[in-house]
Protein backbone atom coordinates (compact mmCIF):
# COMPACT_ATOMS: atom_id res chain seq x y z
CA UNK A 1 0.00 0.00 0.00
CA UNK A 2 0.91 3.58 -0.57
CA UNK A 3 3.29 5.11 1.64
CA UNK A 4 1.36 8.70 2.83
CA UNK A 5 3.71 11.47 3.01
CA UNK A 6 2.90 14.56 4.58
CA UNK A 7 4.53 18.10 4.03
CA UNK A 8 3.48 21.11 5.65
CA UNK A 9 5.38 24.29 4.81
CA UNK A 10 3.85 28.16 4.06
CA UNK A 11 5.78 28.02 1.23
CA UNK A 12 4.33 27.35 -1.63
CA UNK A 13 7.52 26.99 -3.41
CA UNK A 14 9.05 24.60 -1.04
CA UNK A 15 5.74 22.20 -1.30
CA UNK A 16 5.83 22.33 -5.17
CA UNK A 17 9.83 21.41 -5.01
CA UNK A 18 9.09 18.86 -2.91
CA UNK A 19 6.53 17.29 -5.10
CA UNK A 20 8.45 17.66 -8.11
CA UNK A 21 11.10 15.28 -6.86
CA UNK A 22 9.35 12.94 -5.27
CA UNK A 23 7.18 12.64 -8.89
CA UNK A 24 8.19 9.29 -9.49
CA UNK A 25 7.55 7.57 -6.03
CA UNK A 26 4.04 9.51 -6.38
CA UNK A 27 3.38 8.44 -9.92
CA UNK A 28 4.44 4.57 -9.07
CA UNK A 29 2.37 4.82 -6.52
CA UNK A 30 4.94 3.87 -3.85
CA UNK A 31 3.78 6.96 -1.87
CA UNK A 32 0.80 9.47 -1.90
CA UNK A 33 1.49 13.18 -1.31
CA UNK A 34 -0.56 15.78 0.77
CA UNK A 35 0.35 19.11 1.06
CA UNK A 36 -0.69 21.99 4.09
CA UNK A 37 0.16 25.42 3.85
CA UNK A 38 -1.42 25.69 7.33
CA UNK A 39 0.06 23.94 10.41
CA UNK A 40 -3.16 24.49 12.32
CA UNK A 41 -5.20 22.80 9.40
CA UNK A 42 -2.70 19.80 9.69
CA UNK A 43 -3.22 19.51 13.82
CA UNK A 44 -6.66 19.86 13.34
CA UNK A 45 -7.29 17.32 10.95
CA UNK A 46 -5.43 14.75 12.62
CA UNK A 47 -6.78 15.60 16.03
CA UNK A 48 -9.60 15.02 14.47
CA UNK A 49 -8.88 11.70 12.96
CA UNK A 50 -9.29 12.41 8.99
CA UNK A 51 -6.14 12.96 8.20
CA UNK A 52 -2.95 10.43 8.65
CA UNK A 53 0.74 9.98 7.89
CA UNK A 54 3.30 7.71 7.12
CA UNK A 55 6.25 10.26 7.17
CA UNK A 56 5.59 13.98 8.13
CA UNK A 57 8.22 16.40 6.60
CA UNK A 58 7.60 19.79 8.59
CA UNK A 59 8.77 23.51 7.99
CA UNK A 60 9.81 24.93 11.29
CA UNK A 61 9.56 29.00 10.89
CA UNK A 62 5.62 29.12 10.11
CA UNK A 63 3.26 32.06 10.71
CA UNK A 64 0.56 30.25 12.52
CA UNK A 65 3.07 27.54 14.04
CA UNK A 66 6.27 26.56 15.10
CA UNK A 67 7.39 23.34 13.72
CA UNK A 68 8.91 22.36 16.28
CA UNK A 69 5.76 23.41 18.14
CA UNK A 70 3.57 21.26 15.77
CA UNK A 71 5.71 18.14 15.74
CA UNK A 72 5.37 18.01 20.07
CA UNK A 73 1.79 18.14 19.42
CA UNK A 74 1.27 15.55 17.05
CA UNK A 75 3.91 13.57 19.34
CA UNK A 76 1.88 14.45 22.36
CA UNK A 77 -0.89 12.67 20.39
CA UNK A 78 -1.01 8.20 21.00
CA UNK A 79 -1.78 7.79 17.71
CA UNK A 80 1.22 9.64 15.82
CA UNK A 81 3.87 9.33 18.87
CA UNK A 82 5.88 6.61 17.13
CA UNK A 83 5.23 8.09 13.37
CA UNK A 84 8.09 9.60 11.79
CA UNK A 85 8.62 13.57 11.30
CA UNK A 86 11.42 14.95 9.61
CA UNK A 87 11.97 18.48 9.75
CA UNK A 88 13.24 21.34 7.25
CA UNK A 89 14.78 24.10 8.41
CA UNK A 90 17.06 27.04 6.95
CA UNK A 91 19.33 27.00 9.50
CA UNK A 92 20.60 23.63 11.52
CA UNK A 93 21.48 25.13 15.39
CA UNK A 94 22.47 23.03 17.85
CA UNK A 95 20.28 24.38 20.37
CA UNK A 96 17.45 23.80 17.52
CA UNK A 97 18.18 20.08 16.89
CA UNK A 98 18.57 19.13 21.04
CA UNK A 99 15.09 20.36 21.18
CA UNK A 100 14.09 18.43 18.12
CA UNK A 101 15.76 15.45 19.40
CA UNK A 102 13.98 15.97 22.82
CA UNK A 103 10.46 16.14 20.88
CA UNK A 104 11.41 13.33 19.18
CA UNK A 105 11.99 14.50 15.15
CA UNK A 106 13.38 11.64 13.62
CA UNK A 107 15.58 13.79 11.45
CA UNK A 108 16.76 17.20 9.76
CA UNK A 109 17.25 18.63 6.52
CA UNK A 110 18.30 21.83 5.74
CA UNK A 111 16.39 24.22 2.69
CA UNK A 112 17.32 24.13 0.20
CA UNK A 113 17.65 20.49 -0.21
CA UNK A 114 18.33 18.81 -3.25
CA UNK A 115 16.24 16.32 -4.87
CA UNK A 116 18.18 13.40 -4.13
CA UNK A 117 18.41 13.99 -0.51
CA UNK A 118 14.66 14.26 0.02
CA UNK A 119 14.25 10.87 -1.92
CA UNK A 120 17.18 9.16 0.00
CA UNK A 121 16.13 10.45 3.33
CA UNK A 122 12.36 9.59 2.19
CA UNK A 123 13.40 6.11 1.16
CA UNK A 124 15.70 5.51 4.56
CA UNK A 125 12.58 6.75 6.95
CA UNK A 126 10.28 4.57 5.21
CA UNK A 127 11.94 1.48 4.16
CA UNK A 128 10.78 1.37 0.80
CA UNK B 1 -4.96 16.25 -27.87
CA UNK B 2 -6.43 12.89 -28.41
CA UNK B 3 -5.57 10.35 -25.61
CA UNK B 4 -3.53 7.63 -27.21
CA UNK B 5 -5.69 4.44 -25.43
CA UNK B 6 -9.10 4.79 -23.79
CA UNK B 7 -7.30 4.74 -20.26
CA UNK B 8 -8.23 8.56 -18.99
CA UNK B 9 -4.34 10.63 -19.21
CA UNK B 10 -3.89 12.71 -16.08
CA UNK B 11 -1.06 15.22 -17.06
CA UNK B 12 0.72 16.79 -14.24
CA UNK B 13 1.69 20.52 -14.57
CA UNK B 14 3.45 23.23 -12.47
CA UNK B 15 1.36 26.43 -12.11
CA UNK B 16 2.71 29.36 -11.20
CA UNK B 17 0.89 33.30 -11.02
CA UNK B 18 2.06 36.30 -13.21
CA UNK B 19 0.38 39.05 -11.85
CA UNK B 20 -3.58 38.02 -11.82
CA UNK B 21 -3.25 35.23 -14.59
CA UNK B 22 -2.02 31.72 -13.49
CA UNK B 23 -0.33 29.09 -16.20
CA UNK B 24 1.36 26.00 -16.59
CA UNK B 25 4.22 24.21 -17.74
CA UNK B 26 4.25 20.19 -18.10
CA UNK B 27 6.63 19.31 -15.51
CA UNK B 28 8.55 16.62 -17.37
CA UNK B 29 10.14 19.70 -18.42
CA UNK B 30 10.43 21.44 -15.19
CA UNK B 31 14.02 21.29 -13.68
CA UNK B 32 13.50 22.80 -10.75
CA UNK B 33 12.82 26.00 -8.75
CA UNK B 34 14.88 28.45 -7.11
CA UNK B 35 14.51 31.55 -5.13
CA UNK B 36 15.62 34.38 -7.07
CA UNK B 37 19.24 35.23 -6.82
CA UNK B 38 21.69 37.57 -8.72
CA UNK B 39 21.10 37.47 -12.55
CA UNK B 40 24.21 38.99 -14.52
CA UNK B 41 22.85 40.48 -17.60
CA UNK B 42 23.95 40.00 -21.08
CA UNK B 43 24.61 42.38 -23.38
CA UNK B 44 23.10 42.94 -27.21
CA UNK B 45 20.24 40.41 -26.10
CA UNK B 46 16.62 40.74 -26.49
CA UNK B 47 15.14 43.04 -24.04
CA UNK B 48 12.94 39.90 -22.09
CA UNK B 49 16.54 38.25 -21.51
CA UNK B 50 16.84 38.95 -17.57
CA UNK B 51 20.80 37.49 -18.00
CA UNK B 52 22.40 34.69 -16.73
CA UNK B 53 22.45 32.89 -13.50
CA UNK B 54 25.41 30.70 -12.01
CA UNK B 55 23.56 27.89 -10.62
CA UNK B 56 25.80 25.65 -8.79
CA UNK B 57 28.38 25.69 -11.56
CA UNK B 58 25.40 25.97 -14.72
CA UNK B 59 25.23 28.87 -16.42
CA UNK B 60 21.63 29.13 -16.93
CA UNK B 61 20.07 32.21 -19.51
CA UNK B 62 17.35 34.03 -17.26
CA UNK B 63 14.00 35.02 -19.04
CA UNK B 64 11.77 38.21 -17.91
CA UNK B 65 8.76 36.32 -18.03
CA UNK B 66 6.53 39.17 -17.37
CA UNK B 67 8.86 41.23 -20.05
CA UNK B 68 8.00 37.97 -22.83
CA UNK B 69 4.40 38.41 -22.32
CA UNK B 70 3.95 42.24 -22.40
CA UNK B 71 3.52 42.84 -19.16
CA UNK B 72 4.06 46.03 -16.80
CA UNK B 73 7.45 45.12 -14.50
CA UNK B 74 7.07 44.10 -10.80
CA UNK B 75 9.28 44.66 -8.01
CA UNK B 76 10.33 41.51 -6.44
CA UNK B 77 8.78 40.51 -3.72
CA UNK B 78 9.83 36.92 -1.42
CA UNK B 79 7.64 35.06 -3.31
CA UNK B 80 9.86 35.57 -6.79
CA UNK B 81 10.94 32.33 -8.00
CA UNK B 82 13.00 30.87 -11.16
CA UNK B 83 11.43 27.82 -12.43
CA UNK B 84 14.34 26.07 -14.29
CA UNK B 85 12.69 24.72 -17.83
CA UNK B 86 14.15 22.26 -20.22
CA UNK B 87 13.40 23.78 -23.59
CA UNK B 88 14.76 22.15 -26.32
CA UNK B 89 17.76 20.76 -24.68
CA UNK B 90 18.54 23.82 -23.23
CA UNK B 91 17.94 24.91 -19.49
CA UNK B 92 16.37 28.55 -19.08
CA UNK B 93 14.78 29.91 -16.41
CA UNK B 94 11.65 31.99 -16.01
CA UNK B 95 11.34 34.76 -13.42
CA UNK B 96 7.43 34.20 -12.50
CA UNK B 97 5.48 36.01 -9.60
CA UNK B 98 4.48 33.44 -7.36
CA UNK B 99 4.87 29.58 -7.74
CA UNK B 100 1.61 27.87 -7.46
CA UNK B 101 1.68 24.13 -6.59
CA UNK B 102 1.59 20.66 -9.00
CA UNK B 103 -1.74 20.31 -10.23
CA UNK B 104 -2.92 16.86 -11.89
CA UNK B 105 -5.41 18.11 -14.98
CA UNK B 106 -7.37 15.23 -16.93
CA UNK B 107 -6.82 15.13 -20.64
CA UNK B 108 -10.14 15.51 -21.26
CA UNK B 109 -10.44 18.80 -18.93
CA UNK B 110 -7.87 20.68 -21.27
CA UNK B 111 -9.78 22.86 -23.83
CA UNK B 112 -8.44 25.14 -26.97
CA UNK B 113 -7.08 28.38 -25.98
CA UNK B 114 -9.39 31.91 -26.32
CA UNK B 115 -7.96 34.15 -29.13
CA UNK B 116 -8.60 37.22 -27.08
CA UNK B 117 -8.81 38.20 -23.60
CA UNK B 118 -5.35 37.49 -21.88
CA UNK B 119 -2.61 39.74 -21.93
CA UNK B 120 -0.02 37.58 -24.22
CA UNK B 121 -0.29 36.17 -27.65
CA UNK B 122 -2.37 33.03 -27.48
CA UNK B 123 0.42 30.92 -29.52
CA UNK B 124 2.30 30.56 -26.61
CA UNK B 125 -0.72 28.54 -24.87
CA UNK B 126 -1.43 25.26 -26.24
CA UNK B 127 -4.54 24.72 -23.79
CA UNK B 128 -6.71 25.77 -20.78
CA UNK B 129 -7.89 23.98 -17.71
CA UNK B 130 -9.89 25.12 -14.77
CA UNK B 131 -8.28 24.95 -11.57
CA UNK B 132 -11.18 25.34 -8.85
CA UNK B 133 -12.04 29.16 -9.45
CA UNK B 134 -8.72 29.63 -11.68
CA UNK B 135 -8.71 29.07 -15.54
CA UNK B 136 -4.84 28.33 -15.91
CA UNK B 137 -3.06 28.63 -19.19
CA UNK B 138 -1.05 25.90 -19.97
CA UNK B 139 2.35 26.82 -22.14
CA UNK B 140 4.53 25.71 -24.67
CA UNK B 141 7.68 26.68 -23.54
CA UNK B 142 8.78 26.06 -27.34
CA UNK B 143 6.92 28.86 -28.64
CA UNK B 144 7.75 31.30 -26.28
CA UNK B 145 11.46 31.39 -28.23
CA UNK B 146 12.12 31.54 -32.41
CA UNK B 147 14.49 28.73 -33.29
CA UNK B 148 17.46 30.99 -33.60
CA UNK B 149 16.71 32.53 -30.49
CA UNK B 150 17.11 29.29 -28.81
CA UNK B 151 20.25 28.53 -30.92
CA UNK B 152 21.40 32.19 -29.39
CA UNK B 153 20.67 31.06 -26.22
CA UNK B 154 22.66 28.02 -26.63
CA UNK B 155 25.58 30.24 -27.40
CA UNK B 156 25.00 32.64 -24.32
CA UNK B 157 25.17 29.35 -22.50
CA UNK B 158 28.38 27.94 -23.76
CA UNK B 159 29.91 31.46 -24.15
CA UNK B 160 29.56 31.80 -20.53
CA UNK B 161 30.17 28.78 -19.06
CA UNK B 162 33.74 28.80 -21.32
CA UNK B 163 34.49 32.04 -20.22
CA UNK B 164 33.64 30.73 -16.74
CA UNK B 165 36.66 28.60 -16.60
Amino acid sequence: MAKRVIIVDDSRAVVATAELALEEMIGSGVIEFKSYLNPLELLGALQAGTENFDLLISDVNMPEMNGLDLAKAIKGDDRYKTKPIIVLTTESSNEMKMAGKEIGVTGWMVKPFSDDKLVKSLKMVLGV
Amino acid sequence: MEPKNTQLRRERYLTFFLGEEQYGIAIDRIKEIIALMKVTSVPKTPEYMKGVINLRGSIIPVVDTRSRFGMEPQEETMHTAIIIVEVDKVNIGFIVDRVEEVASIDADHLSEPPKFGSHIDTDFICSMAQIEENVVMILDVLKLFEADELVSLEQIQQKQTSEGE
